[in-house]
């Protein structure tokens, strides 16, 4: 294992020629991790081109995220390098911010790789998020009697313990 | 009464159980699983492990009760034939435990259906899950539960049987 | 068993009451004989065959993610150990690397000892969890001697595990910064007996698990999953190896001592993509792990077992990625600066995996539904979700009416062609 980082640069770079204006931000996060931000849309095209050069089939998971500013977004973890021949894999976090808190839209990447479709209805299901193009878009985790359009892993939606240690500073 | 008698002197030879778990970790189901395996064996005590409730007398819950299953632990309670028991095994079905102040009410089974035997830990060791049961058997005979004094070990001898232990 | 008997008779399509139509629909769970825990699968079945599956989970989410975000690291660590009984270690392993990753990235690194002692505790764990799995996957099949000897041998490995962390199921080995407890000579002498013990009794199955019809005529040419969808449907851990899928976490991205041998590290696949070759791959990775002890205990280096590490984690945003004995594990950790996580996501094998279920079951019998779903080792304490499937290849149930002498008919044809049970 090389500590310089080259391959990872190297992905770094390609991307950044390849796409020019539309990364937003993409960095070498640390060994073995890249880190990439896109619009919207973008990102299937990311995913094509990752499988087209790469052969980047592996999507290991999305997360979802309420950042500290308020925004939504989604990040997709997926293998940019399988490591046939002893290589070591490469992983790729791609983030999208959502436009908009009341109904955040993504782009689903269903048509490309199936397997999404379960992490995107988790991601719906836990903190909103809706994916276009996604062909059951429907409950998944939470018990039936949930209420609808409460979202439980927002920082909007607090826990009885955190209403108390919240009250508990104010007072102070 | 003679039949009274017959019917618990039938009852506490073979317990007949079944194991449900709603909503909890696995932990302590591998550990039930692993009482009716040869290390523990209780089935030389006359407990077997049933596939429907119709059958069985011992209801072994584990899990904290989630919201979708307590529904479903109701509807197992009803169809497990009187007289039923019901033991809790693990901090979770007990209290609910670690999982206490989620959004989803996990609550401790004894919200959902009453219990009569507790068994703590997380996950209560096999030698405890039996000790449980022959708890709830004395219960069923009427007679006091039996009672574990703890031994006492000087120091000394303990470090000398767990190194003949690693011994051997 | 509660939703298990009912059985949903005449075809809304036809509004005849007197004919059967061409499909039942068969609940399954969420509470029955076969899988220790809860979960529902609505099988659809034409004849003896399944046409389509329909799993219906989420009855044990208990809303971890959220909780960690009102706990520090240190009490995580705690929680983590209890998203799964069986994998416990493993998930604890990763929370613990995600914060370390992060303290790492200000020059904080944890003492080779450490990380040795956890890549052991995590083999002996797979090496329990695969002979757990062995067992029950023999259970479903009927065939209960093995089942009782392959949980008698584990008991082995459940020993060294209490020996070592002093608990059966949740060890409690991992802090931020090291491991809490050592290992001295006479438990790497025991450890290493016992791990021959094991390894001799693995080969000997494995020889069972090949040689015997039993298992071969329950599992050959059961819930077949083709490499190509394998990939498409993202599966991953032995579920994707036995698909002739080479990836593991474990040689792809080393994580804790996993880096220091990969170079005698196998990973092992087989292609007959089938049941059998998932008992298979979950018997030789049992016997390498065996092996990968045996050199961990024999290169452990000597040194400390724990650093100190400082309760606040930098801000940060780690993908920490393991293997679990079910597959790849992932903890997407982003820290903010204080002791406490701001965002803690966990994905876990089972739900990669359990996708590839009703791909397996569409075309096989009703009996073969429980050891395909078991072939995968599902875990649904880590997964707790619910999926819907759509039927849209292999066999398309057409819909149109039949009477009963023509399903009889039918079946007897049917019967005829297929002499599957007859060799």
């Amino acid at each position: 294992m090389s500590k310089t980082l080259q391959d990872e640069q190297d992905i770094v770079d390609t991307l950044k020629s390849q796409f020019g204006e539309k990364i937003l931000e993409a960095k070498v996060q640390r060994e073995r991790r890249i880190f990439v931000k896109v619009a919207n849309p973008d990102h299937l095209e990311i995913f094509s081109f990752a499988m087209e050069k790469w052969k980047a089939w592996h999507l290991i998971a999305i997360s979802s995220v309420d950042k500290p500013d308020g925004v939504i977004a989604a990040v997709y973890h997926f293998d940019i390098r399988p490591p046939f021949g002893g290589q070591v894999a490469i992983s790729m976090n791609l983030m999208i911010d959502c436009d908009s808190r009341e109904k955040p839209i993504l782009a689903s990447v269903y048509h490309l790789i199936n397997g999404a479709e379960y992490f995107e209805r988790e991601a719906h299901d836990l903190m909103g998020i809706f994916f276009e193009g996604n062909p059951n878009l429907i409950r998944l985790i939470l018990p039936d009697d949930f209420p609808e359009g409460v979202y439980p892993l927002r920082k909007d939606f607090l826990l009885e313990i955190q209403k108390e240690e919240q009250a508990k500073k104010e007072k102070k | 009464m003679v039949l009274q008698k017959i019917i618990t002197w039938a009852r506490v030879k073979s317990p007949w159980i079944i194991h449900v778990n709603t909503g909890g970790c696995n932990g302590c189901d591998i550990e039930v699983v692993d009482v009716l395996t040869p290390r523990y064996d209780v089935e030389r005590l006359g407990i077997l492990i049933q596939g429907s409730p119709r059958h069985a007398d011992v209801l072994m819950v584990t899990g904290p009760a989630t919201q979708q299953m307590k529904d479903r632990l109701k509807l197992l309670h009803e169809q497990t034939p009187d007289p039923k028991f019901v033991i809790a095994i693990g901090a979770c079905a007990c209290s609910g435990g670690i999982f206490r102040h989620s959004y989803i009410p996990c609550l401790g089974i004894d919200t959902v259906i009453p219990v009569d035997v507790y068994i703590p830990g997380c996950p209560p060791k096999p030698e405890a899950i039996i000790f449980g049961v022959a708890q709830l058997l004395a219960k069923l005979q009427g007679k006091d539960s039996p009672v574990i004094t703890p031994k006492k070990i000087a120091l000394k001898d303990l470090k000398k049987s767990i190194e003949e232990g690693l011994a051997k | 068993m509660a939703d298990k008997k009912k059985i949903k008779l005449g075809s809304p399509q036809t509004g005849c009451s007197s004919c059967i139509p061409n499909t039942f629909e068969i609940p399954l769970g969420p509470q029955h004989p076969a899988l220790k825990e809860p979960t529902h699968f609505l099988l659809e079945v034409e004849g003896e065959i399944i046409v389509n599956a329909t799993p219906r989970i989420g009855y044990v989410h208990r809303g971890i993610e959220k909780l960690a975000e009102t706990k520090t690291y240190s009490a995580n660590l705690t929680l983590v150990e209890r998203v799964c009984g069986i994998c416990s270690h493993i998930h604890s392993i990763s929370l613990a690397n995600a914060a370390e990753a992060a303290l790492a990235l200000e020059g904080f690194e944890v003492p080779l000892r450490a990380q040795y002692i956890r890549t052991i505790v995590a083999e002996l764990e797979r090496i329990h969890s695969h002979i757990l799995w062995l067992g029950v996957a023999a259970h479903e099949i009927g065939f209960d001697t093995l089942f009782m000897l392959s949980w008698r041998d584990r008991e082995l490995t459940m020993d060294l595990l209490e020996d070592i962390s002093g608990n059966r199921v949740n060890y409690a080995m991992n802090e931020i910064g090291g491991s809490r407890r050592d290992m001295n000579q006479s438990q790497i002498d025991r450890m290493l007996k016992y791990m021959d013990i094991t390894e001799e009794r693995m080969e000997r199955y494995k020889d069972i698990c090949i040689n015997e019809n039993t298992i071969r005529m329950r599992t050959q040419d059961v819930g077949i999953l083709l490499p190509q969808k394998a990939k498409e449907l993202c599966a991953c851990g032995p579920t994707a190896r036995a698909s002739g899928v080479a990836i593991d976490v474990r040689y792809d991205d080393p994580y804790s001592a996993y880096g220091e041998f990969r170079d005698i590290f196998n990973v092992i696949t087989y292609d007959t993509n089938d049941v059998f070759s998932r008992v298979v791959v979950r018997i030789i990775e049992t016997v390498e792990a065996c092996k990968y002890i045996k050199w961990m205990l024999k290169n452990i280096p000597d040194g400390p077992i724990f650093k100190k590490a400082p309760r606040k984690v930098p801000e940060a945003q780690i993908l920490s990625r393991t293997e679990a004995p079910r597959g790849e594990l992932i903890h997407y950790l982003w820290s903010n600066n204080t002791n406490k996580p701001y965002r803690l996501k966990i994905t876990t094998p089972t739900l990669s995996n359990i996708n590839t279920v009703p791909e397996m079951m569409k075309g096989d019998y009703l009996a073969d539904s429980t050891i395909t779903l078991a072939s995968i080792d599902p875990c649904f304490s880590c997964e707790d979700r619910m999926i819907t499937i759509v039927n849209n290849d292999r066999r398309k149930p057409k819909i149109e009416t039949w009477s009963e002498s023509q399903l009889r008919k039918y079946s007897n044809d049917w019967h005829a062609k297929n002499k599957r049970w007859k060799k």
